[in-house]
């Protein structure tokens, strides 16, 4: 099974983790995490929070960790980089949306790392439509 | 002069600065200006990935931002210098003969809050050393982390 992290600005994830439970029917919490960040935090504790989450996740049984981050080029995603880029059981995939999320928790336990992080990107850019469009050219 | 805007921000290029700071002074480039991110690779790799197409990135150390200052003073695109700390801020404007006339106190997070908050005692002491310093030297400390902050006169806190 490949573990979950959201990591965002503010209280974004773990209300993604809330409406995601809603969703798939089940209390995500055991196999993932958010992380909030704001600039209330300082530095040090941001990289302490994700390093400790981190650390958790990987001793959880897990096959690897699917990191979900709201911005490429923020804090949250930078910070991340920095502490897990170049391991190979952790994959960071930015944009995150209720779709991705959903579609983490539902294929954790099926896909390895490396699968799941490809099917989550696809299934997060096709959440993306500009639906009264859609809708008229359908008609 | 087109150095459009001196910033201290720990987190460096973030959503704050490449969201916010950005597209609002029209930067074509941010130059950070610290000798030990100068040798980061990591981190310089890392910056240079996410950070958005046409927006030139460089980290620089101190001896060399100071001998390219007045090239980059002088070019015509746009420059936000940034800085990690308040002691490099100051380290750096004490190398130059011309002073800026304000600098962009918009990281140091924690600090961040303790301004809003309005207690600017609780800086650490060498954050408000260097602050008071920069100020000494005739320069604005304006906090705020994006352009639609209000601008705080740090200076008037320091004390």
């Amino acid at each position: 099974m490949t573990n979950l992290l959201i990591i965002t600005h503010g209280d974004f994830g773990a209300y993604l983790l809330e409406a995601a439970e809603e969703i798939v029917g089940r209390d995500p919490r055991q196999e993932a995490r958010a992380i909030s960040i704001s600039r209330r935090i300082p530095l040090d504790e941001v990289r302490r929070r994700i390093a400790t989450q981190l650390d958790t996740l990987a001793g959880e049984s897990g096959d690897g960790i699917l990191i979900l981050c709201d911005m490429l080029g923020g804090t949250p995603c930078n910070e991340t980089l920095l502490l897990a880029g170049t391991r190979k059981d952790v994959s960071i995939l930015t944009g995150v949306n209720l779709y991705m999320v959903i579609s983490a928790l539902v294929n954790s336990k099926k896909l390895g790392i490396s699968e799941l992080s490809d099917k989550v990107s696809r299934d997060g850019q096709r959440a993306v439509v500009n639906a009264k469009v859609l809708i008229e050219t359908k008609r | 002069m087109p150095i459009v805007l001196w910033r201290i921000d720990n987190r460096l290029i973030h959503a704050q600065v490449v969201e916010g700071w950005v597209p609002s002074v029209d930067a074509g480039r941010v130059v950070v200006v610290s000798d030990e991110f100068a040798v980061d690779g990591s981190r310089k790799q890392m910056t240079a990935c996410v950070a958005p197409e046409g927006l030139a990135i460089e980290f620089l150390d101190m001896a060399t931002a100071t001998s390219r200052f007045n090239e980059l003073a002088d070019d015509p695109l746009n420059t936000i210098l940034l800085f990690p700390a308040p002691q490099t801020a100051l380290a750096f404007i004490s190398l130059l003969a011309t002073r800026p006339r304000s600098i962009n106190v918009g990281g140091m997070h924690y600090a961040m809050t303790l301004v809003t908050l309005g207690r600017f005692t609780d800086f650490s002491t060498q954050d408000k050393e260097a602050l008071t310093r920069i100020v000494g030297l005739g320069v604005k400390l304006d906090a705020r982390s994006t352009p639609w902050d209000k601008s705080v006169d740090l200076a008037q806190n320091l004390k």
